[in-house]
């Protein structure tokens, strides 16, 4: 087993009375697309800002390819950083920005420049070198600070919430370019962003982080399909999330007063079992497995390809995803049935 | 959008009038002084006298030369002093006290910063007295009336505004762009020489431009340090309006330094322009 | 290293700041009749003696008064300017504003000779007059300058949202505009009332021997003597420069400072 290419062991950072990182612990591997997510303040650019070096940690250590980098400034880290401004020299040409690094590391004016026109072909802005970064759009500088990143062939490129300043389409057009250029160069990418369905799409694996911990780290199904805290599980995708207590071998919820076995339970205490709005059955089949309850339709969007249905169950509010159309009878006000296979509840703990 | 002519012309009126009363007309009878004679006629004669007397060029040259030195030497000074406060300087009440120290001279009267040097630069001020109490001379060294004395001076004055100029320029370098630069593996002096300095240089020059404006039209300071030994170019226009009453000398001697003025500032802009800034 | 070299060069660049003003404060108290730097002695004779003599008292009001009425005259010409300047589209209007800014970028030796000349073809010289114009022309620009960039997009929408609801010209200026510039006027008037006590160019060529101001008097009595009087009534001045600083920053702010002159 290759020894992995980033690792970070322990790493903590405080601002005065504020922990923005406890005790992060990541291994990355060559050519992984590594996602980190979280919402505003949760670490993730504190991380990155560490792991690139213009950050000191309190404590931990980084090594890049079995190397100690924790103390060394960042002109001596074998990585790039795409910054989320992207920090073009504004006094400099296109071309002149992205030949910087290969000058610095001693290349001659030909060859960096050579290099540059390269990096430039690859990011799609060839023929742009002569422009100055003020007369490019937003998309063309995003581009030519991920050429200015790559053209030094590092060996990991970290990633500043490079795509939150670009609109929606091409945001998904550049996510899509991004990856077929990670896959392409062979750079092991750590990207960062808030946005969840940005994460799931292009990582190979997702780092969740809140409060300056790592929550979970895993595929994006996995992290869906199992998400091992309340605060995974409602920062990604919609959920349910539903208060209960484990007690006496059965689960016992607020939703209807339902006490449920034959579940794989922990042994007791409170926990939150985790329902994904597309498995709330309207109407529930009445078959082995499937958990039903009366409930009161609250709201009805129909957003096109399928509707959001909310309902009031006993105490309790669900939210159910219903594809295609939504038949007449669920209407405001209407009382019905709903229900839920046992084994699409999640549990975790509270 | 043409906003009603009466609005505009009620708004403006008072200051265009003013202006056009007591400084439009003024350097009007200015200009035309320079170019007619004692009789009234046109006469270029002034202008000629200028050009052609060796006193002149000599006393343009001694300007110009304590202008350009004035200017190395609050540059080289003023750069490192920009730097320590914008860079280096961590704790803000100190930077304030630092600030307050660059202005209050400037709040205060040309005449009296002189008088400060005179008093320092005599025979037995305070500089000689240190230099021969440190044994690096045996005996006083001559600093009023000569140029270095008027140069001490003259950068005292105007080492705030290069200060300020380039401190200006150096706050609004964005990090980012330094932090970028040590990313892709340039070392802190090649940030510097490659980033941050380009990046500070509108700064440094608006304040070498205006420095030098300062310098070359200077009175108070070389008159009071000059020991009546030196000449600078305000010295002379004074003498034509103050003992002489030479108006159409003293008129041409003006327009010339209007017009050096003016050259100076539309090269600065042409500068400025060229570097898209 | 540089960082060693440029802090020595910072420190020394500010006490050679500090040095003749020290100088001046520390010779103002010497008790000996001539000047002198450490000072022998220390006594407040001097200021004494400043106190004393009618003709420095009479200086200091006159120099405050023309500063004063220079200022007031300033900022009445430079607000309205300012308005049109700021808000109307005409023809000229680039030029205007840098012929009404010019003063500050031209030799102030210059400006008092023309002004001395013409003076004396329409016979306003060596009067209150007279040093009020020329002290008017070269301090309205500070004004101008601080009240321009405060005039921006932003204060138009305030203005179109007064006049939206119901207020005419003269209210929305009162009660919207001028408070919203009202930084820009104070830190301007500051700077041209400070600019204008300390002329010296301008105000040579119409003072007399009754009619001058402090720092004429002091350019004239040095050229003959030097003695700690002059120290003395320098020593005032830079209190009052310091103490206008710091009441600038407690009230306004340092960046205000970043202007040029």
């Amino acid at each position: 087993m290759p020894e992995p290419l980033l690792e970070i062991s322990g790493l903590s950072k405080r601002f005065g009375a504020h922990a923005a990182l406890s005790d992060i612990t990541l291994a990355i591997e060559q050519g992984e697309f590594i996602a980190v997510l979280g919402p505003s303040g949760c670490g993730k650019t504190t991380l990155l800002r560490c792991v690139a070096g213009f950050l000191t940690p309190d404590a931990g250590t980084i090594r890049i390819a079995g190397a100690q980098v924790t103390h060394l400034p960042p002109y001596r880290r074998p990585l790039n950083t795409v910054f989320q401004s992207y920090a073009l020299f504004p006094h400099m040409s296109v071309a002149a920005n992205v030949a910087y690094g290969p000058r610095r590391h001693g290349a001659s004016r030909r060859d960096a420049a050579a290099a540059a026109e390269e990096a430039l072909a690859l990011v799609g802005l060839s023929g742009l070198g002569a422009r100055l970064p003020r007369e490019l759009s937003g998309g063309q500088q995003q581009r030519v600070a991920l050429a200015r990143a790559i053209v030094n062939r590092p060996k990991l490129l970290l990633l500043d919430e490079p795509l939150s300043a670009l609109d929606l389409k091409l945001r998904r057009k550049v996510q899509l370019e991004l990856k077929h250029l990670q896959h392409q160069l062979g750079i092991a990418f750590v990207f960062v962003t808030h946005d969840q369905e940005e994460a799931m799409t292009m990582a190979d694996r997702v780092v969740v982080m809140n409060g300056g911990r790592i929550e979970q780290l895993g595929t994006g199904e996995a992290i869906y399909r199992a998400p091992r805290t309340s605060f995974v599980a409602g920062f990604i995708g919609e959920a349910n999330l539903l208060a209960g207590r484990v007690r006496a071998g059965r689960l016992e919820l607020a939703l209807g007063n339902l006490s449920l076995a034959g579940l794989d339970l922990p042994g007791s205490g409170a926990v939150v079992a985790v329902l994904r709005p597309e498995n709330v059955l309207l109407p529930p089949a009445a078959a082995e497995g499937v958990v039903t309850a009366p409930a009161v339709v609250d709201d009805v969007i129909r957003v096109g390809s399928h509707a959001l249905v909310t309902l009031t169950c006993g105490e309790v509010s669900l939210a159910c995803r219903v594809s295609g159309a939504v038949p007449a009878h669920v209407a405001e006000g209407a009382q019905l049935l709903v229900g839920f296979r046992l084994r699409d509840l999640h549990l975790v703990e509270a | 959008m043409r906003a009603p002519l009466r609005k505009i012309l009620l708004l403006l009126g008072a200051a265009v009038l003013f202006f056009a009363a007591f400084f439009l007309a003024p350097m009007l009878v200015v200009a035309i002084a320079s170019v007619t004679d004692a009789d009234g006629n046109v006469s270029f004669a002034s202008y000629a006298r200028i050009l052609l007397d060796r006193y002149h060029w000599d006393v343009l040259w001694t300007t110009f030369r304590i202008g350009a030195l004035t200017t190395a030497a609050t540059m080289l000074i003023g750069y490192p002093l920009a730097w320590y406060l914008v860079r280096i300087v961590r704790f803000a009440h100190w930077r304030r006290a630092c600030i307050i120290m660059l202005v209050v001279p400037l709040f205060t009267s040309n005449i009296v910063r002189s008088f400060g040097w005179m008093v320092l630069l005599g025979r037995n001020g305070l500089v000689n007295d240190a230099l021969v109490g440190a044994g690096l001379i045996e005996r006083p060294l001559r600093f009023l009336g000569t140029e270095l004395g008027i140069e001490i001076g003259l950068v005292y004055i105007l080492l705030p505004f290069m200060v300020l100029s380039i401190g200006n320029a150096l706050a609004k370098v964005d990090p980012l762009l330094e932090q970028a630069s040590a990313d892709l593996g340039a070392s802190p002096s090649a940030t510097f020489r490659t980033i941050t300095f380009p990046l500070s240089l509108p700064g440094l020059m608006a304040g070498t431009v205006m420095v030098f404006m300062l310098a070359v039209s200077a009175y108070v300071t070389p008159a009071l340090l000059s020991g009546g030994r030196i000449t600078v170019f305000s010295m002379l226009i004074f003498q034509q309006y103050g003992s002489l009453f030479d108006f159409h000398y003293g008129g041409a001697l003006s327009i010339t330094m209007l017009v050096l003025t003016l050259a100076l500032i539309a090269l600065a802009a042409r500068i400025g322009e060229a570097r898209g800034i | 290293m540089a960082a060693i070299a440029i802090r020595i060069v910072a420190y020394a660049a500010l006490a050679y700041l500090a040095l003749p003003l020290v100088v001046l404060l520390g010779a103002s108290v010497t008790a000996t009749s001539y000047l002198s730097f450490p000072p022998r002695g220390v006594t407040l004779a001097w200021y004494g003696r400043m106190l004393d003599d009618p003709s420095y008292l009479s200086a200091f009001a006159t120099s405050s008064l023309l500063a004063a009425a220079a200022t007031l005259a300033a900022v009445l010409l430079a607000i309205p300017a300012a308005l049109a300047i700021a808000r109307d589209r005409f023809p000229g209007r680039r030029l205007i504003a840098a012929i009404l800014m010019s003063p500050l970028i031209l030799p102030h030796v210059v400006l008092g000779t023309a002004l001395l000349q013409y003076g004396t073809m329409i016979g306003l010289t060596r009067s209150f007059g007279a040093l009020l114009v020329g002290h008017i022309v070269i301090i309205m620009p500070f004004v101008l300058r601080a009240v321009l960039p405060q005039l921006n997009e932003e204060q138009r929408s305030l203005e179109e949202a007064s006049a939206d609801l119901g207020a005419g010209p003269l209210a929305t200026f009162f009660f919207v505009t001028l408070p919203q510039i009202r930084s820009g006027v104070v830190s301007g008037a500051m700077f041209a009332f400070i600019s204008s006590w300390i002329n010296v160019e301008l105000s040579i060529f119409n003072t007399t021997a009754e009619l001058t101001t402090i720092p004429v008097k002091l350019f004239n009595y040095v050229q003959y003597s030097v003695d700690p009087i002059i120290a003395a009534v320098s020593s005032i001045t830079i209190l009052a420069a310091a103490a206008a600083i710091i009441l600038l920053d407690l009230t306004l702010g340092l960046e205000v400072l970043s202007e040029r002159r």
